[in-house]
């Protein structure tokens, strides 16, 4: 669906604004305005104009009758429209793709619910041309996320379960949550992880589950340092998607790149699972760190 | 702009009311709003209706009764015009609610709250007390995503510019038959009509926009498509590896079996693809060894041969 003009917007806002109002007898302009995303004044003008609207006749019997100078508005006469719209194609689609993902994570607890969320797509389904092929999987868990939003508004600690891939680890950590955020394409949570006493920020699709815990003393300024980073020079032997995909520092025409790892042992894993496309040239460590570790795989083999 | 959305909201209740078609010329004698020489109100009529239509809203023509030399009437019926979910529980309607809820990225929410302003208007409270507490987000929907489900919605082919293996963005053509978000990406899946085949695009990959090309309604979804085909089956090959304890948990969460062992554990996993299997053995160094199969071993062992080349 193509985004509508403002003037088709607006006819949409007059539509949709009937059903909501027969719904919502004496919501005040202003939570009126915001639930329609818009000021109080395009929200009055509105109303102003479905006062003129009606059944062909247009007399007081026929118009739609509205009353909101008080700033509360109560609609009436109005039966015609009181039915919300059908939702529109992507509508529809996205709500099926929602169903989707809420689907995945309750199916392994609520089998009735499962099949409630069923019975919707198979109705929603129906309003599609084209019945689309959807499987939807949440980067964090809906539930994990509610956990965390939850501790970051209260300002209350969690404990997650976290797998590094850096160290190959999994392993619990208590962590005061101050945020989620989004940094290409995927999404951290950022706090201050007691473990480390430092803020940590884990990517929140590595998070392998959430639980809450005890209050503790909220960190007050958590003035310690950041994660330390570790600058490390290589040789770009072939620019692969592969390669600017893990190393997006590098771009198709480098030769050379000066990269910035999280750790010593995230920048020789990464350097290794590139298989030579890449080679680490400074510091020195790392060159021969890298070295060890390949040479140590290889006596695998041996 | 306000006398004709004011036109517009009337024909549309008239429209609706009416018990049958209504004709030309009684619209433009009872519907307030056509004025001017019967050529402008014809010309407004049209404009109108193709208003309606971009809405979402169906006109229906008919009345044409072949024994009489009637005109062509319009109504719209109140059943094609609403929200058409029956009988819906306060527990189903929380769940359509938090469904729409999950697209919260700048790319959908006009789409996703004029969703759940109709759920609203609904007239029904929500019930979440049978659900657990839950804050479903569908992260990474971007423009381009929004641009695919529209030409998904509309059987419209797309076309974008999409990193290959080497890094070289080419112009490739799909016309989509799903969507999947797995491991924190999404996938387009369809028809690639260049190669003639069904492909999968990881969005992040896609280089600038997605366009669409040509019309709406320009292909046909194939019946026998479906997207779960992707998943593992007994066609796909299966590598063994040697895991040692406590090290490995991204090929544990993938094996189909793991046998333990004091010194190694042993694991099977799904090759999916080859490329990103050898990455991964490589990534875990000394801690992961490939029993099987052949190419596998021998691909992991060139390139450590390599990195110790290069590296020496």
């Amino acid at each position: 669906m193509a985004k509508q003009d403002t003037g088709l917007a607006r006819t949409a806002r007059l539509l949709d604004l009937v059903p909501y109002l027969t719904t919502h007898q004496g919501i005040a302009i202003s939570e009126l305005a915001k639930t329609f995303n818009t000021t109080i004044k395009e929200i009055t003008d509105d109303l102003n104009t479905l006062w003129m609207c009606g059944l062909p006749g247009y007399t007081p019997l026929e118009l739609i009758d509205l009353e909101f100078e008080s700033g509360f508005v109560s609609i009436r006469n109005a039966e015609t429209l009181a039915a919300p719209r059908a939702l529109d194609r992507a509508e529809v689609l996205s709500i099926y793709m929602g169903l989707d993902l809420l689907s995945a994570e309750l199916s392994n607890t609520d089998t009735s619910l499962v099949n409630e969320i069923t019975n919707l797509q198979d109705q929603l389904r129906t309003q599609l041309i084209s019945a689309p092929q959807v499987q939807i999987e949440a980067s964090l868990n809906s539930e994990f996320r509610a956990l965390i939003l939850r501790a970051i508004r209260r300002r209350g600690w969690i404990e997650i379960t976290y797998h590094s891939v850096a160290n190959d680890q999994v392993s619990k950590r208590q962590v005061a949550p101050y945020e989620l955020s989004q940094s290409g394409t995927h999404e951290y949570l950022q706090g201050y992880c007691d473990n480390a006493k430092a803020i940590r920020n884990f990517r929140a699709d590595r998070i392998v589950r959430v639980t809450e815990i005890d209050d503790q003393v909220w960190p007050n300024s958590p003035v310690t340092a950041n994660e330390s980073s570790i600058k490390f020079e290589v040789k770009v032997h072939s620019a692969s998607r592969q390669v600017l995909e893990l190393l997006p520092q590098i771009s198709v025409s480098s030769k050379t790149a000066s990269i910035e790892g999280f750790s010593a042992s995230w920048i020789s894993r990464a350097v290794l699972s590139l298989a030579g496309q890449i080679e680490a040239t400074e510091p020195i460590q790392i060159r021969s760190a890298v070295h060890a570790r390949a040479k140590a795989a290889l006596e695998n083999y041996h | 702009m306000s006398r004709k959305n004011e036109r517009l909201v009337n024909l549309t209740i008239a429209l609706l009311a009416t018990k049958r078609y209504l004709t030309k010329n009684e619209i433009f004698r009872n519907i307030e709003g056509y004025e001017g020489s019967a050529e402008s109100k014809e010309r407004m009529f049209e404009r109108d209706k193709d208003d309606l239509r971009k809405l979402g809203i169906r006109i229906e023509v008919g009345g044409l009764d072949p024994l009489f030399d009637d005109e062509a009437g319009y109504r719209i019926r109140p059943e094609s015009y609403a929200l058409s979910l029956r009988d819906l529980t306060p527990t189903q309607v929380t769940l359509l609610s938090l469904a729409a809820q999950a697209w919260q990225d700048a790319a959908f929410t006009d789409l996703s709250q004029q969703a759940l302003r109709k759920l609203n208007s609904i007239g029904l409270d929500t019930d979440s007390s049978q659900l657990p507490v839950m804050a479903p987000k569908l992260v990474g929907a971007d423009e381009n995503l929004r641009s695919a489900l529209d030409a998904l919605t509309s059987l419209t082919t797309i076309e974008f510019d999409y990193l290959n293996i080497q890094g070289v963005a080419l112009n490739r053509r799909l016309q989509v038959y799903g969507v999947q978000s797995r491991k924190s990406h999404w996938y387009l899946i369809g028809l690639d009509t260049e190669k003639d085949a069904i492909r999968n695009f990881r969005l992040d990959r896609i280089q600038g926009f997605v366009t669409a090309t040509g019309k709406a309604q320009s292909y046909v979804m194939p019946s026998s498509f479906e997207i779960s085909e992707l998943e593992p089956d007994i066609e796909t090959p299966l590598a063994v590896l040697q895991v040692r304890p406590g090290s490995g948990y991204q090929f544990r969460r993938m094996a189909t079996t793991i046998e333990t062992a004091d010194d190694w554990d042993l694991l099977e996993v799904p090759i999916f693809d080859l490329d990103y299997i050898t990455s991964l053995v490589l990534w875990h160094g000394q801690d992961v060894i490939v029993s099987s199969p052949l190419t596998l071993r021998t691909a992991v062992i060139s390139a450590l041969e390599e990195l110790v080349k290069i590296h020496g």
